[in-house]
């Protein structure tokens, strides 16, 4: 029997890509975390190509990467909740998500997915989220965009 | 093999409550869970002055309104002890109001008023002698009786309009603009009348308790309080309601227990009595028509702050338009109570008008004593009289603000400061109300004659505007409805009427005159911004292509320097036509700089200006004039050199001839002026 008045989630980690769904996800899980007073997190990686160190000042001097976790805390703060910013530089966007969720000890890594299809016709998820759903050992939602209406 | 129900979001498993471990710095790479993962954390900037809010928009973060300069910083610290830190437009909460507190924000005006309505009666009737005051129950019968009149009218104003209509707004609507000006105006000056009868009548009350030390200094005290609620208001306290329920209903509570012993006391046969008060002197005039009318017109005071409760519908809780009813209904019927028992009770007392104790005082000391009570009566009085200013505070800033909105005062009083409050209309009101308690010398008796013929001129419209209301409305019952705002803005005008002719000669022609002049002032300030905005209107189907005047750069120059230089290679940026001109009166020593000029910099035109009176600046203008008047399609960008000083001291050593040029070429057609500042680390 389950516990309906436990609390959804206490920390959640949002994965910020940039997107139009970056909103959507934030307003979401900070209404529904908000009568359990839950941590939000949101997490914007930019991944290094391998040809560069890992180090190498990309996000720090990008004006993009500060606008998505802006944009983040913006809407955050529109309903009435706190989103922790964190920008990181990993190569590969998936497993950093997992991991920052790990170190935080979150309960819950949120996901934007826009609707994409590959060539050929098939609908992609990309690597990011199948990564997550595979090796995230919190629960992991993920919020897929409408399928666009086709142009005649 | 059925398949597992999908767990739904109500039926997460929370995680196990292990705090989260403290996120290591920004800087070195975290290792995670699998061999190759690493990831950087990097540091975000948090000095940051602006923060992307959405797709164009930045929003200032806090630091980008820190002054840069140290004494800006210093001023800004001073500014912040005295009024708090600055406010952003979220942190604004919706306090909604119960009952309760509503009435004690809303109407601490009105209850506060019986402190000084009776007294102000009996004072006009001491001209006719001590036999006369047996009037003061029946003059405030006849009162309570309007004031039932303009409850009931305004228990209809609340319902038609639900977001608050005060007199501007409501006779502006339907009565038309300049019946709207006029309410605003009456308003205006009856919130101005409000702060400097309520002060001065609550430094009266503290006099009458403490007499000795602060009757020589009655006016200072105004002053010092009429101070104090201004820097509480800049502060930005708005309607604090424990704030004001403490001495409302400590008041309320204190005079209705005095009422209700006072009256015990009669009944069994101990009516209280007062003793040994100092009166004023006793008049053998006969008791006339005009007499009675100045008395009753005195009295009218006692209904001053009515329409409070009517302004403040949306600050109710829901709902609002209900409560508001209900509320103005209990203010009326303890007004009522309050003001008739006082009159009663002065009258069983022998209470006499006295410069030196108040009405109010000698009938609280000849019932209970000059004990506890006394003095909790007395306090509370004085309390409840200084909110009373403090409801003034609120609106006369907030009207301020409409009408500067609406264009009819200087755009000022439509800006918020810093802790959200109007302060143009805060120091506005707090510095008008203290000239007129210093010129009344803080005598609640001389004010009183001009005090409320704003307020029933202002009832008065928005009544008739009310009427028009129900009468476009068209609705059920409209003709019942527009027929009780019909019977109230007669007794209203009536009483307005009175006031005007009986206190003429007392006062109130200083108001008669005021409230036309504010009217003319307003339509001025409105014609004004409308001449401005027609001039400066671009039509919407106006489409503005790129300029095709061109433009020719000028740089007065002193000397080869580095200010001159940078100001130089910047016009070069906006023209190739850049010209030096040094005015002087020194033919050989122009030569040489411009031997100079052509040298070190090449390409740029010099012009020599001799100047045989040894004037700088005038020679210059006319010649930057006599070059603009040549061609005027092309436009004189006139490049001013001004070298930054760093310390506030070298504004008087440097700088000066440029401040003088700018000042004596703004508003010149086709002449722009722009400063090129040089910093000395730069």
């Amino acid at each position: 029997m389950t516990d309906q008045s436990a609390p959804v989630f206490r920390r959640a980690v949002i994965g910020l890509n940039g997107g139009p769904l970056d909103a959507t996800i934030v307003r979401v899980t900070a209404e529904l975390g908000r009568q359990a007073r839950a941590e939000l997190v949101g997490v914007h990686v930019v991944e290094i190509d391998w040809t560069l160190p890992l180090d190498a000042d990309i996000a720090g001097r990008s004006e993009e990467a500060q606008r998505v976790l802006d944009i983040a805390e913006a809407t955050a703060e529109g309903t009435r909740s706190k989103i922790e910013p964190v920008l990181l530089q990993a190569r590969d966007v998936g497993a950093a998500l997992v991991d920052e969720a790990v170190e935080r000890n979150a309960d819950l890594l949120v996901l934007g997915l826009p609707y994409r299809k590959r060539f050929g016709g098939d609908f992609a998820m990309g690597r990011t989220i199948p990564y997550a759903l595979k090796n995230a050992p919190c629960a992991v939602w993920v919020v897929r965009e409408p399928i666009p209406e086709e142009k005649p | 093999m059925t398949n597992p129900t999908p767990p739904t979001p109500d039926t997460l498993t929370p995680a196990p409550s292990r705090p989260a471990a403290d996120p290591p710095p920004a800087g070195g790479p975290l290792r995670g869970r699998k061999q190759a993962d690493r990831r950087i954390r990097v540091a975000l900037d948090e000095d940051r002055l602006f923060r992307y809010s959405a797709p164009g928009v930045v929003t200032a973060r806090p630091k980008a309104f820190v002054p840069g300069t140290r004494t800006g910083r210093l001023a800004a610290a001073a500014r912040h002890l005295a009024f708090g830190r600055p406010l952003a437009t979220e942190e604004e909460g919706e306090q909604r109001l119960t009952k309760v507190k509503a009435l004690a924000v809303f109407s601490s005006d009105a209850l506060s008023s019986v402190a000084y309505a009776t007294e102000a009666i009996l004072f006009t009737l001491a001209a006719a002698g001590s036999g006369s005051f047996g009037l003061a129950l029946p003059i405030s019968a006849v009162i309570v009786t309007i004031l039932v009149l303009v409850t009931v009218s305004y228990r209809q104003t609340i319902r038609a309009y639900p977001n608050g209509g005060g007199s501007y707004i409501v006779a502006k609507a339907n009565l038309g603009t300049l019946p709207g000006l006029v309410a605003a105006s009456a308003l205006l000056t009856d919130y101005v009348l409000t702060v400097s009868v309520s002060v001065a009548a609550g430094v009266a009350a503290l006099v009458s308790a403490f007499p000795t030390p602060l009757f020589e200094h009655r006016t200072l005290l105004s002053v010092a309080f009429i101070a104090l609620v201004m820097v509480v208001n800049l502060r930005g306290i708005r309607e604090s309601g424990t704030v004001f329920a403490v001495p409302t209903y400590v008041f309320v509570g204190g005079v209705l227990a005095l009422i209700g012993v006072g009256l015990a006391r009669t009944a069994l046969g101990e009516p209280p009595h007062v003793e040994a008060v100092r009166a004023v002197a006793m008049g053998g005039q006969s008791l006339g028509v005009l007499l009675l009318l100045r008395a009753f017109a005195d009295g009218c005071s006692a209904m001053t702050g009515v329409e409070a409760i009517s302004n403040g519908v949306p600050a109710f809780r829901p709902p609002e338009s209900v409560n508001a009813r209900i509320t103005i209904g209990w203010m009326a019927g303890l007004l009522g109570a309050m003001f008739l028992g006082i009159s009663l009770l002065a009258g069983i007392a022998g209470a006499v008008p006295s410069e030196h104790e108040t009405i109010l005082s000698q009938v609280t000391r000849a019932t209970f004593g000059a004990g506890p009570i006394y003095y909790v009566i007395t306090l509370a009085t004085t309390g409840i009289l200084i909110l009373a200013a403090n409801t003034s505070f609120a609106d006369f800033p907030r009207l301020a603000s409409l009408l500067a909105r609406d264009g009819f005062m200087p755009r000022q009083f439509a800006f918020r400061g810093e802790r959200l409050a109007f302060s143009a209309g805060i120091v506005a009101l707090g510095v008008i109300a203290s000239v007129v308690v210093v010129a009344f010398h803080g005598r609640v008796e001389t004010l009183i004659p001009l005090y409320a013929i704003g307020v029933f001129t202002s009832f008065t419209l928005s009544q008739a505007g009310m009427v028009i209301h129900w009468r476009a409305d068209g609705g059920a019952g409209w003709r019942r409805l527009a027929a009780v705002n019909g019977i109230g803005a007669l007794a209203t005008a009536v009483v307005a009427l009175i006031f005007a002719i009986a206190k003429f000669a007392l006062g109130a022609w200083i108001v008669i005159i005021i409230i036309p002049l504010l009217v003319a002032a307003m339509a001025f300030v409105r014609h004004e911004y409308d001449r401005g905005r027609i001039e400066l209107h671009v039509k919407p189907d106006t489409i503005i292509g790129p300029p095709r005047r061109r433009q020719r750069v000028i740089v007065p120059v002193l000397d080869m320097r580095r200010d001159v230089v940078q100001a130089i290679r910047f016009g070069r940026t906006m023209a190739k036509d850049v010209v030096a001109v040094h005015v002087t009166d020194d033919l050989e020593a122009g030569e040489a700089l411009r031997d100079r000029f052509a040298r070190q910099l090449p390409g740029i035109d010099f012009v020599l200006v001799e100047s045989p009176y040894r004037e700088l600046v005038r020679p210059l203008v006319r010649y930057l004039e006599f070059t603009a008047a040549k061609d005027p399609d092309e436009v004189t960008v006139v490049l001013l050199p001004e070298y930054v000083q760093r310390h506030w001291w070298e504004r008087f050593l440097y700088n000066q001839n440029q401040r003088r040029i700018r000042t004596a070429l703004l508003g010149h057609p086709n002449i722009l002026v722009a400063d090129v500042p040089y910093r000395r680390d730069a």
